[in-house]
């Protein structure tokens, strides 16, 4: 069954809006069309900050958006002032238990959403952000941004976690447990790495700083990676350096140019 | 005893050309309680000879026993008799053997044969799956499909496209690495050196240049390195890049 639910946000001196000096806001509700089984939530914004709970007890997600205008210099035209411009839109879209949050806007939208403490999440920051950060769910955790942090607190899965651009940005998770033979990945170019497994983890890991140093508090076996084919004109010098853990299991990449990479137990 | 008489009647026995009396005469003859050791092999089958005569003497064997004592007189006419039933004991087993490893070989090869197919059908779903995770939207996915390519011969499996595609242009950072850290495999592959070298000055993310520095580095290969010595010595570029080149060439 395929059930698609669209939602246009137009804010624009709504008297549903609640004004703050330079914010406005709104909550929603979105259903999942199979709400018994696991959904996904992909959120595309350009600007601002993700926060996303999970809880036990949801069946939908609940979304509050917070919408600031940038600071600009406002104007005055024949004793008038300019009047600050909050108008977004976001689409909102539920199909085949994905719920899509998408906006092009240029305007700064906080999201704080509280869903399923069971679902796949994927956030992607495209432009500034303050970060994201996610708590408390149980899936498969993908989550991209320009600049600033990405935590991850006590979360139940795997992940994948890009900081892309120049500016200083961490990414801190901690796992309760992770899928077994699931790969990951977390690079950023400036920031920290800091992750905590459970103790029993076990994977294989290609784990490098070029700046940074990497500390870990876990018993690692470093093992020069042999190519599978060796062509018999050309000799391999040297080899990729990986790092096995707990008898190895999935391969996960921990890659930071300028910052330090802590993996914990 | 004249056992030198006993052994001229032992070669004539074999040869079938004894009479009655002669033969009742080595029977009689290995009943000694002291035989030349290098005749004392054959007692035994004169000693049962002379029981089986017993037997026909007290009229208690039946007519079917008394077939099979020809039957086994008839045998035993023979050299060595002791160890002719050895023998088809042997050969039966070796029968039964050679039946036996045959069936086990056929099984065998049955099985290996169908080992073999499951294997093949096994790496055709592999390959299949790597294909579809690929083409998901989900970072993770991805990240699978190149962890379970490590399973596979990606040159022989034809998804060697697929994973120099995935890191030439997968959106994802993370993915893109993963794909560079499974094509560091087939650096002996001619097509993915040159590729390798292509993308060097293709890919605009630092940290994938960063991890392609230390792949192209780790074989000694005079292409690679004027592809290196070129992207240093071009204008622009990453900086950074640029003096992990020069430090590590």
């Amino acid at each position: 069954m395929r059930l698609i639910i669209l939602i246009y946000l137009i804010l624009f001196f709504s008297n549903v809006l609640s004004f703050g000096q330079d914010t406005v806001s709104q909550e929603f509700t979105m259903e999942f069309s199979n709400p018994d089984q696991k959904g996904k939530l992909v959120i595309n914004l350009n600007e601002g900050s993700i926060q996303i709970k999970g809880s036990p007890s949801a069946k939908q997600i609940q979304i509050k958006a917070n919408i600031s205008s940038k600071s600009e210099k406002m104007e005055e035209n024949e004793g008038m002032k300019q009047i600050k411009d909050y108008n977004i839109e976001m689409e909102i879209e539920e199909k085949n238990n994905v719920i899509n949050i998408l906006s092009h806007s240029k305007k700064v939208i906080n999201l704080e959403i509280t869903v399923p403490k069971l679902i796949d999440l994927e956030t992607n920051l495209y432009v500034k952000s303050e970060g994201v950060s996610i708590e408390n769910v149980e899936g498969n955790i993908s989550a991209n941004v320009d600049e600033g942090d990405v935590l991850l607190k006590d979360v139940i899965g795997s992940a994948s976690v890009v900081i892309y651009s120049g500016s200083q940005g961490n990414i801190v998770a901690n796992f309760l447990e992770v899928f077994p033979n699931t790969p990951m990945a977390f690079s950023t170019r400036r920031g920290d790495i800091d992750v905590t497994f459970p103790d029993d983890i076990g994977f294989k890991g290609h784990i490098s700083s070029d700046k940074g140093k990497v500390y870990s508090d876990f018993d690692m076996v470093a093992e020069r990676i042999q190519p599978k084919k060796i062509n018999k004109n050309k000799i391999i010098i040297s080899g990729l350096i990986r790092y096995k853990i707990n008898q190895g299991g999935a391969e996960m990449i921990f890659k930071s140019i300028y910052g330090n990479i802590y993996i914990r137990k | 005893m004249d056992w030198k008489k006993i052994e001229i009647l032992l070669d004539k026995y074999y040869k079938a050309e004894t009479s009655l009396e002669e033969e009742h005469e080595l029977s009689e003859a290995f009943q000694e309680k002291v035989i030349p050791n290098d005749l004392a092999s054959y007692k035994m089958e004169f000693e049962y000879f002379q029981k089986s005569a017993s037997r026909k003497l007290e009229g208690d064997i039946n007519l079917e026993l008394s077939n099979s004592t020809i039957v086994a007189e008839n045998v035993y006419r023979k050299k060595n008799w002791p160890w002719i039933d050895v023998q088809k004991i042997a050969a039966a087993f070796l029968f039964l053997l050679t039946g036996f490893s045959t069936g086990i070989l056929f099984n065998n090869n049955f099985k290996g044969q169908n080992n073999q197919n499951i294997q093949q059908e096994l790496i055709e779903i592999k390959s299949m799956m790597v294909l579809t995770l690929l083409k998901n939207s989900s970072p993770i996915d991805r990240l699978k499909a190149i962890n379970l390519s490590s399973d596979l011969d990606i040159e022989e499996d034809n998804l060697l496209d697929n994973i120099l595609k995935t890191f030439r242009n997968d959106p994802n950072e993370n993915v893109r690495i993963a794909a560079l850290n499974e094509l560091y495999h087939y650096l002996g592959n001619h097509q993915v050196r040159e590729a390798l070298g292509k993308e060097l000055f293709s890919q605009q993310s630092e940290i994938v240049l960063s991890v392609l520095i230390d792949v192209l580095l780790s074989i000694e290969d005079q292409a690679i390195q004027s592809v290196l010595k070129k992207y240093t010595d071009r204008p622009g570029g990453s900086e950074f890049i640029k003096n992990k080149i020069s430090t590590q060439l």
